[in-house]
């Protein structure tokens, strides 16, 4: 890259002009041209509807986890403690990990169950940033979390929705 | 190319499909959901004699065993969606996504001309499919525009 300021040919991506250290990053960052390309790079988190929270307590037994979720008609339940978020009981951790299982679900906690930790993003995180943790952590379901408290979920599907509504092809 | 024409034109064939997991219409729930596991998959295609009947999903189990009295051992027949909705692998990875919406469904199992089970494209394939073929709106970029590099990399 020809430097602008001072003329130097620079290695493409670098940083900074090698020759008069003047800032050059910026001209590396796409500029988005209009269309889906720019939903993907300026939409936020909170421009796709959120999936209704289901909050659970690790104390509570899956079966009580099992029907809050299944009166919803969703498929994961977020579990908090002291209102801050600690894991995500997902229909993938039922499969893995209670599926075929001889246990009692009244008296299998929640917390031996759910995958602790789990990814999460804020309401000010771009679509990309979503769509990256997805694809790299083969997540299905991001909590959103606002000062570690969940304020909601999104799922793979509400992305690919979100993507389909702004293709121009969903008509 | 535009990302709308891209959606359109590639086909579902062209995604890195994973090998569905598939089970005989008299196999158990068990049986099914071993197969689901073992594939990593949340489906698992119900079949006769190679043709599709059926799709058992992760929402099947949830709503239909998980915390029910029906044992594992029940055939997987009794619990599986049927007729479910299909894709062929020549149809386009916007098609998937329009049929996923409209049916608010995870996974389409895809068929051959002849009605034979040939495998299942499934959200994840979608999310994947936009992150590696919009690189460079999904990947390569900082979290955010205005970040700046305090120190150089490895430093």
């Amino acid at each position: 890259m020809i430097c602008p300021y001072c003329s130097h040919n620079n290695l493409d991506g670098l940083d900074n002009c090698e020759e008069c250290l003047h800032d050059l990053s910026f001209f590396d960052v796409p500029t988005p041209t209009g269309g889906l390309q720019l939903h993907l790079m300026e939409d936020k988190v909170s421009h796709i509807p959120y999936d209704r929270l289901v909050l659970v307590s690790p104390r509570d037994s899956v079966a009580h986890a099992v029907s809050r979720i299944k009166s919803i008609g969703i498929g994961q339940a977020v579990v908090v403690e002291e209102d801050r978020l600690v894991g995500i009981l997902t229909e993938r951790d039922l499969l893995n990990k209670v599926a075929g299982r001889e246990v009692d679900l009244q008296k299998l906690p929640v917390s031996e169950v759910m995958t602790p930790h789990p990814e999460t993003i804020g309401e000010r995180d771009a679509l990309r940033v979503i769509i990256n943790k997805m694809a790299v952590g083969e997540y299905r379901h991001v909590p959103i979390v606002r000062d570690g408290h969940p304020v909601g979920i999104i799922s793979a599907k509400a992305v690919a929705n979100h993507i389909l509504k702004y293709s121009g092809l969903d008509f | 190319m535009s990302i709308a024409d891209k959606l359109s034109e590639v086909k579902i064939r062209h995604l890195p499909l994973r090998r569905p997991a598939m089970v005989e219409r008299d196999a158990s729930i068990r049986e099914a959901v071993e197969a689901m596991r073992a594939r990593r998959l949340g489906c698992a295609l119900v079949c006769e004699q190679g043709r599709l009947i059926g799709l058992f999903t992760e929402r099947d189990l949830l709503n239909k065993v998980i915390g029910e009295p029906v044992s594992y051992s029940t055939a997987v027949e009794q619990v599986m969606t049927v007729n479910p909705a299909k894709l062929s692998m020549d149809d386009s990875v916007f098609a998937a996504m329009r049929v996923m919406k409209e049916g608010d469904y995870r996974n389409i199992p895809l068929v051959d001309g002849q009605g034979e089970a040939a495998g299942v494209v499934t959200v994840r394939d979608l999310v994947t499919y936009f992150a590696e073929h919009f690189p460079k709106e999904a990947l390569n970029l900082p979290p955010d525009h205005d970040q700046t590099m305090w120190h150089a990399e490895g430093a």
